[in-house]
């Protein structure tokens, strides 16, 4: 049965609106648990009118928002094939879903759906916000599967799309930021000029970032510096993409994974401690418990030679059930484990 | 020889038409009071005297007499009795007037019987020139029905109506009569009339500018004001009427203004239905509020009253502006959609009649029977179904 956009009860209506009510104040405060309340707000809206097409919508983006894009996934393509008034948006919403799940076929998929986005959307909000889900997307499908088998040139191809998606971004941004006649199809809220330019710039950090892990290579003459500064450089956007969306859980964790990085490099006791205090204020508080924030801080433990407690890490991580922890497969911990197991301080 | 009727005793002129008794009694009299030895009496006394003399003379219509005595009494040391005696030949110097006046206005009388109309004037002329108020009364009535009734009456007698109009400022009558004396006469008669004319016409003018003419200006002022303000607001009206209102639908363009549906002071349930309709309208305002990402077109926001505060401030400088400032008001915004409508209260039910509009004409029609005792809820859910389909009114307009 075809879902209705708007609802004819005004119980399941408020319901909603109370959901959004707590998802603004989730953008402001960035607390898992107001999340929660918003997700009982919408089962109840949705119990009232099992139709509500927003209810389901808005469903959705709470489920991805907490961590679980594998239930927003099939929602958000349900809706879409009910030919929405506003189907960019929900493909949008799709593709940072798809993104979510961060191994290559869903990465791909995310590309896909962003890349629709860029050229259909009329909204010019939204073609820059698909374009920052590609420099995304992009820059993450650098880490290769099998990170002892690296594909240089995916890494090379991805990196390129990933820094072009952004720089073009934020040229863009600053384009339409400065026009003093705005219409209303290209007046863009300050709340979206932050959410572009944050994830513009971690898109660039993560890049720079992984794009350290293997290049330059290592015969090539001024790797390890061409390496420093790249990681250096990876942490300035990062920083940047901090102070656009303070306390963002994902950001966080890439601020930390680029410290882990260069401490290979230099001042490795300082880096390696603010990477954990980094990944510790993601699992106590900004995503409690977080399964990938857990991962790399086990990553830090092994990488400084503490290798007991990243065994425990490890260990934890992969008792947690398959669905409760989306984001870090069981290849890769177990890949890790066994590093740390072997005592090995090997990167990547 | 006929005997002098005139006969003076001791310097005392008496008249011999008098009767001999009166003449005794009045010799014996002075003989007493007047006649003393010189030296032996005070001046005061004497004083006193002539004073009480010239009382008796004034009584017996011999003014000459008191006159004199009465100027011997101002020589006395008694201020009061100096001042009681000056006043005294002040009302013989009257009352001869007055006799003469008397006299003027008989001979006017007979001359006039006699056709001798110029003379008449002259003589009523005199006895206006000297006489109190009756006498002057009578002669003015007189020469005013001698005018009447002679319209050739000489230059003179016009120049004498003429004084006497001017002094009992009869301006108009005043200068009518000086136009004549100037007009019928000659040489001083010409000269004189023609300064009364001016003296009549300065005063007039005073007048005039002091009271006729000011009203008048002010009426004049009033009348061009309310003329030229009446101009200016139909011109207003006219010319800016098409382009007030073009601007107004322009800035009212994706708006809504909602109308009361009643009393909103009344208690009955119903009455408030417009308040309801704000609440609900806010609520939507918040679900469909611009965030990172739109959806759907945001909720048509509500027309505010700021204008309301500017017509009260300007109601207290400038009262007469309020209604021209009303209609700008409400022609410069005009809401794209309207909710308007009423609601009838009895004591089991509520009936509502809503319409909602767009751009003037009515794009749904709610036409609803309640029970009362569920109206509350009812209310909302009505508001809710009203702002849903104006919502859906605004999303397919904007796409």
């Amino acid at each position: 049965m075809q879902l209705q956009l708007e609802s004819n009860s005004r119980e399941a209506f408020d319901f909603v609106t109370a959901a959004l009510t707590d998802l603004d104040r989730y953008r402001q405060l960035r607390e898992i648990s107001v999340l929660d309340s918003a997700k009982s707000s919408l089962a109840t809206a949705i119990s009232k009118d099992p139709l509500y097409f927003r209810a389901h919508y808005l469903d959705a983006i709470v489920d991805d928002l907490r961590g679980k894009p594998n239930l927003a996934v099939p929602t958000f393509q349900r809706l879409l094939s009910d030919s929405p008034p506003f189907a960019d948006e929900v493909r949008y919403n799709l593709g940072v879903a798809e993104y979510h799940h961060y191994f290559h076929e869903a990465l791909e998929r995310a590309l896909t759906h962003f890349a629709s986005v860029v050229q259909g959307a009329s909204d010019l909000s939204l073609r820059l916000l698909a374009e920052t889900g590609v420099a995304q997307a992009s820059a993450m499908h650098m880490i290769p599967k099998d990170p002892s088998d690296p594909n240089m040139a995916e890494i090379e191809r991805y990196f390129a799309d990933a820094t072009a998606a952004g720089a073009s971004v934020l040229r863009k941004l600053s384009s339409a930021r400065k026009r003093w006649w705005r219409s209303a199809d290209h007046s863009i809220s300050d709340t979206t000029v932050s959410e572009i330019k944050w994830a513009a710039e971690n898109a660039r950090g993560m890049a720079l970032m992984y794009y350290s892990d293997y290049l330059p290579l290592i015969s090539t003459s001024g790797w390890r510096e061409a390496r420093v500064t790249g990681l250096r450089e990876a942490l300035e956007a990062l920083q940047r993409a901090d102070t656009a969306s303070p306390s963002n859980w994902a950001n966080y964790c890439d601020r930390a994974s680029a410290r882990m990085r260069l401490a290979r490099y230099e001042s490795p006791d300082r880096l390696f401690d603010e990477a954990i205090v980094l990944l510790d204020t993601v699992i106590d508080r900004l995503r409690p418990g977080y399964a990938f924030a857990r991962y790399e801080k086990g990553r830090v433990f092994r990488l400084r030679g503490d290798f007991p407690r990243a065994i425990r890490e490890f260990e934890d991580i992969l008792s947690i059930p398959r669905d409760q922890r989306v984001d870090i497969g069981d290849r890769r911990l177990n890949i890790e484990l066994g590093r740390a197991r072997a005592g090995m301080n090997t990167f990547p | 020889m006929r005997a002098d009727p005139i006969v003076t005793v001791g310097g005392m002129t008496m008249d011999r038409s008098m009767p001999p008794m009166c003449q005794a009694m009045l010799a014996l009299l002075f003989c007493v009071v007047v006649w003393q030895p010189v030296a032996a009496e005070p001046a005061q006394e004497t004083a006193t005297k002539q004073w009480q003399l010239g009382l008796l003379f004034e009584k017996v219509g011999r003014l000459d007499e008191a006159e004199a005595a009465y100027l011997k009494a101002t020589e006395s040391a008694d201020q009061q009795l100096r001042a009681e005696a000056m006043n005294a030949v002040a009302r013989i110097v009257q009352l001869r007037a007055d006799a003469a006046a008397s006299g003027s206005l008989e001979l006017g009388a007979l001359l006039e019987d006699a056709g001798r109309f110029e003379e008449a004037a002259a003589a009523y002329g005199k006895a206006l020139a000297h006489a109190r108020s009756e006498v002057r009364t009578k002669a003015l009535e007189r020469l005013k029905s001698l005018a009447a009734r002679r319209e050739g009456l000489g230059a003179g007698a016009q120049l004498l109506l003429g004084d006497a109009y001017r002094d009992d400022d009869q301006l108009t009558a005043a200068q009518s009569a000086y136009s004549k004396a100037y007009e019928g006469g000659d040489g001083s008669t010409r000269v004189s009339a023609l300064q009364q004319l001016r003296k009549v016409s300065q005063r007039r003018e005073g007048t005039l500018r002091k009271y006729v003419l000011p009203a008048w200006e002010n009426s004049l002022t009033a009348f061009f004001t309310a003329l030229v303000s009446g101009a200016v607001v139909t011109g207003a009206f006219l010319v800016g009427r098409r382009p007030i209102g073009w601007i107004g639908r322009r800035r009212g363009r994706h708006m809504l203004a909602i109308d009361a549906f009643g009393d909103p002071g009344h208690p009955l349930p119903g009455s408030r239905f417009a308040d309801t309709l704000i609440a609900v309208h806010g609520k939507m305002t918040l679900h469909f509020k611009s965030r990172t990402l739109r959806g759907t077109a945001a909720m048509p926001p509500l027309l505010n009253s700021q204008s309301a505060d500017v017509v009260e401030l300007l109601s207290a400088v400038t009262p007469s502006a309020v209604p021209l400032v009303n209609w700008f008001t409400r022609t410069a915004r005009q809401a794209e959609y309207r909710i308007s409508g009423l609601a009838e209260t009895s004591t089991t039910s509520v009936k509502v009649w809503v319409s909602l509009e767009r751009a003037g004409s009515p794009v749904a029609i709610w036409s609803k029977v309640y029970n009362i005792a569920n109206w509350f809820t009812d209310e909302q859910d009505l508001a809710y179904e009203i702002m849903i389909r104006l919502k859906e009114v605004a999303d397919a307009t904007s796409a």
